[in-house]
């Protein structure tokens, strides 16, 4: 599924290597918790995997694919199209409805929009399912902007997006940080009841040890990384 | 759905968003456009009212001058003649066998502030301003008596006089009438429509009229003696000995240059000939400073209101960081990225543009009698004039670059973040 060789990445071309994985190597299916503190090259990892980066050295492949032989466009394609990403915090689009933030990945990926409709008849159809199943009550679909919900809901819409279309993959950024431990709990049961329906493989990058025992594996940066990050 | 569509759709998303700010802007713009165009159709109609003051005529003559100068005083009857063309000189030119006709002008004299034409029944069946048009009669005719006045449009209407009035004339241009001709009252015989030329301005008798008004007159005051009264001055021989200045039409435009050049080499009497559409294009000359300057406002009106605009993207840039980096996550390219922010600021000069002409031209419909009347300025409300049409590209082209700039700025930020998002 997702597939990392012998992968090195600066910034700049002089400045210091701020990723060095030997191999990452990550099943179907496969909920994978990777921890590390801020600065170890988690960030980074992320925009690899994303194709927002390409690195310097060794090779990426996700689904088969091998993102260095796809142009910067078909990368943005790709991830539009396979992968499912939630942020830390501002998931949302402020001056969207809850449906129009939901069905974004649809405007950009054919395949997600395809892939919608035939789940649930139409794009919006399969947005407000997604929404009720996480428990985003029916009256604020298509008004709420998302200023008038709490974090906890902005994330759970933020999960509803990641998984319209159903992409193969989904990686989130610290999703749980900006929430207390009942809601991280909760956010975590929806995000898995869905993954499971739907067999997504999970890249959950999050430095909340509370979160870490319910997944398939568990990876830290330190471990990943060859050797230590020089400093800057 | 269409990408672009749908794109297009996001930014006015967007843009409703920020209605508040967006209206605001839009009316700014609207105004910058519509001050710009509108100082532009003012200045061409301005441009053509001013060249429509006299047309048909192919010379004027009047005593040797400036050019200017006789433009001035016997076209648009402002300033005084040093000298007078007399009357043999202006016999001579208008019995030569290429001219068609001529209009003798006699002026000096005023009646309350508006000037006083002393002229021949020509002047009503000759003149043309505009495009060829001639001189109509809103009520009366024209003067057959010697103590006949004919009216323009405007004396008319701002003394409120009417087709049989009494009115007395005076002498030199001043307002105040210190030795008016109070003892031999004009009537009123007809007044002429309007023409928003100078025409409107003026009040016009006959040449023998003038005479009369002047006969027991020598060095501008009255003589003591014989009173001339209105009865016994109708049974005189009133023979001017000089006109102030005449306008020439030739049976042949090809003519003008010949006699314009045996008028200005006559050794017999300094005598000037100018073709009235070369002096005007001169004049109008003297205001391109004027013009410019308006231009040059107009523009920076538009132009701040760009700025305003670019400084709304520019503002709103930080909090669209977070929202671009969500559009990168779900498969934004990076010029959807531009295309979502500049079209919104190409969106906004737009609606403003149509905005800005609806406002233009709604005034130049409502305004347009009026200031034809007032000031003898027509602006054109019909269509946009390529000059127009490079404002508006102008505009938009600037819009565009307001949006540019914002949106590059936010496309390297979103490389610089990637898939995160700052706070």
């Amino acid at each position: 599924m997702i597939e990392l060789e012998d992968v090195q990445f600066r910034w700049h071309p002089s400045g210091p290597v701020v990723l060095d994985i030997a191999r990452l190597s990550v099943e179907a299916g496969e909920r994978i918790f990777l921890q590390g503190p801020s600065g170890s090259g988690k960030t980074t990892l992320l925009n690899l995997l994303g194709g927002i980066v390409l690195p310097q050295r060794g090779r990426i492949g996700i689904l088969d694919r091998e993102l260095a032989a796809m142009s910067a466009g078909e990368r943005d394609h790709f991830r539009a199209g396979y992968m499912g990403i939630i942020f830390q915090v501002f998931n949302l689009v402020p001056y969207l409805s809850l449906v129009d933030n939901v069905s974004l990945p649809c405007l950009f990926s054919h395949r997600r929009r395809e892939r919608a409709r035939s789940r649930a008849g139409s794009v919006r159809q399969a947005a407000e399912d997604l929404l009720a199943a996480l428990g985003i009550p029916p009256s604020q679909f298509s008004g709420a902007m998302a200023s008038e919900l709490s974090t906890g809901q902005q994330q759970r819409v933020a999960v509803a997006r990641a998984l319209i279309g159903d992409p193969e993959i989904i990686i989130t950024d610290e999703p749980t940080s900006a929430l207390d431990q009942e809601n991280a709990e909760t956010f975590l049961n929806l995000l898995f009841r869905e993954l499971a329906a739907r067999k997504a493989t999970l890249l959950f990058v999050s430095h909340d040890q509370r979160l870490a025992s319910r997944f398939d594996s568990r990876l830290t940066m330190a471990e990943l990384q060859r050797k230590p990050v020089s400093a800057p | 759905m269409n990408t672009m569509l749908m794109l297009v759709r996001l930014s006015l998303q967007s843009l409703w968003s920020r209605r508040g700010t967006a209206i605001l802007i839009v009316l700014a713009l609207a105004m910058g456009v519509a001050l710009l165009l509108g100082v532009e159709k003012l200045r061409q109609g301005a441009r053509n009212g001013f060249a429509n003051t006299i047309s048909g005529t192919d010379l004027v003559v009047g005593a040797r001058s400036g050019s200017l100068n006789l433009l001035l005083y016997a076209v648009f009857r402002v300033g005084n003649a040093t000298s007078n063309a007399s009357w043999s000189a202006y016999r001579r030119i208008a019995e030569h066998p290429d001219v068609a006709w001529t209009i003798p002008l006699s002026l000096g004299d005023n009646h309350r502030g508006y000037p006083v034409v002393g002229t021949s029944e020509d002047y009503f069946s000759h003149l043309r301003y505009g495009r060829g048009r001639q001189l109509e009669f809103a009520t009366g005719k024209a003067f057959s008596d010697v103590f006949d006045v004919v009216l323009g449009a405007e004396v008319a209407a701002a003394l409120a006089y009417r087709v049989g009035d009494e009115i007395v004339v005076s002498h030199g241009l001043g307002e105040i009438d210190t030795n008016a001709h109070d003892d031999r009252p004009f009537r009123v015989s007809g007044i002429l429509a309007r023409t928003g030329t100078p025409v409107d301005r003026s009040l016009h008798v006959s040449l023998a009229g003038i005479e009369a008004m002047h006969i027991d007159w020598r060095q501008g005051t009255r003589q003591p003696g014989i009173r001339f009264t209105p009865e016994r001055l109708r049974g005189m021989k009133l023979q001017p000995r000089a006109v102030t200045a005449f306008l020439v039409g030739l049976k042949s435009r090809f003519a003008v240059f010949t006699l314009q050049r045996d008028i200005n080499n006559d050794r017999r009497e300094p005598l000037l000939a100018i073709m009235p559409g070369v002096a005007l294009q001169q004049l109008w000359s003297l205001m391109r400073n004027v013009e410019w300057a308006l231009t040059a406002i107009a523009t920076l009106v538009a132009l701040s209101a760009l700025l305003g605009m670019l400084a709304m993207l520019l503002a709103g840039l930080g909090e669209r960081r977070r929202e671009i980096a969500i559009f990168r996550s779900v498969g934004a390219r990076p010029w959807q990225v531009i295309f979502l922010i500049t079209s919104e600021a190409v969106g906004l000069v737009i609606v403003a543009m149509v905005l800005g002409l609806a406002v233009l031209f709604g005034a130049l419909v409502l305004a347009e009698n009026w200031m034809a009347e007032t000031y003898g300025v027509r602006p054109a409300a019909s269509g946009l004039g390529t000059l127009e049409l490079l404002y508006l590209a102008g505009i938009l082209l600037v819009g565009l670059f307001a949006g540019l700039l914002p949106s590059f700025a936010a496309y390297r930020r979103s490389v610089a973040d990637g898939l995160t998002i700052r706070l």
